[in-house]
């Protein structure tokens, strides 16, 4: 425990803060998916953090503690303030969707690297696209999973949700997201169409 | 490990995305690693889900922090200490 204010303790929040800031804006990015909207949540969580500073203590992990102020900030203002975007509420997917999809496209014979060849030609905003469409529930979870490369029982901790909780949002919402980069690619003719009816089990 | 510990393929996809992520606990990993070595099919889908959630990753950690956010947080918590001191 240490206080904030005093130079000891000013200098121990500096470098700690410093260095989660860069992985605290992209999940602040990611759930606001605004960038004023991710500067102003990754400030607001920043003087929170130094106000309370005192509850830390030094020597445990300072990036989920405030990523889960963070977070907290989000629900408690942003997801109020602003209308919920209304998300697409997606069937569950299959399990390996794009695996079946660029088979059954015929990717898979054109490139060894399908997955990679159908992501990278999408770019960062379509992907934070994609992951924005997901359920809220879903895309908290993947959002820390991927712009944090939490375990899930860190991810857990932030979300205040029981591990297996996560364990179950991060699969569903991994299938899902990987229907929608392909639609994605479907729709920017990266990759051909494949009848609906030959959806993979 | 013997015979018990072996996994179906329907089993092991089941387990795909724990095992990917180093979620299973050292025995299941082991059992999982194993069935992936054995079956071609089961190692190939887990390679290609390895390969989605790679590229995903990286395309979304390829995000930098805008010009001048980390003077505009310290600067805001500077403005804080002042007002408290």
């Amino acid at each position: 425990m240490t206080s904030p204010g005093s130079p000891t303790a000013d200098n121990n929040f500096t470098s700690l803060l410093e260095s989660v800031l860069e992985p605290a804006y992209r999940t602040a990015y990611h759930l606001t998916r605004n960038e004023a909207d991710a500067e102003e949540l990754v400030q607001e969580a920043a003087l929170l953090a130094y106000k309370g500073f005192d509850r830390f203590e030094l020597g445990t992990n300072f990036k989920g503690w405030f990523i889960t102020i963070l977070r907290n900030r989000f629900i408690s203002g942003y997801r109020k303030k602003k209308r919920e975007v209304p998300t697409v509420e997606l069937e569950d997917a299959p399990d390996l969707y794009m695996y079946n999809k660029s088979l059954a496209s015929g990717l898979a014979t054109q490139t060894s690297e399908p997955a990679k060849y159908v992501i990278e030609r999408l770019d960062a905003e379509q992907v934070a696209d994609a992951l924005a469409e997901l359920p809220m529930e879903f895309r908290e979870a993947a959002t820390l999973y991927f712009t944090q490369d939490m375990a899930y029982q860190k991810i857990a901790d932030v979300l205040n949700v029981p591990v297996g909780t996560v364990r179950s949002r991060l699969h569903r919402g991994r299938k899902l997201l990987q229907k929608k980069l392909w639609s994605l690619a479907e729709d920017y003719g990266l990759v051909s169409e494949v009848d609906a009816t030959e959806d993979v089990p | 490990m013997n015979e018990t510990d072996r996994l179906t393929c329907k089993e092991t996809l089941r387990q795909l995305d724990d095992y990917l992520d180093s979620e299973l606990d050292e025995r299941q990993m082991a059992m999982v690693r194993r069935h992936l070595k054995e079956c071609d099919m089961c190692g190939s889908e887990s390679a290609f889900e390895e390969s989605v959630f790679t590229c995903i990753k990286e395309k979304i950690q390829s995000l930098p922090l805008p010009d001048g956010l980390k003077d505009r947080v310290f600067g805001r918590i500077d403005e804080l200490r002042r007002e408290n001191s």
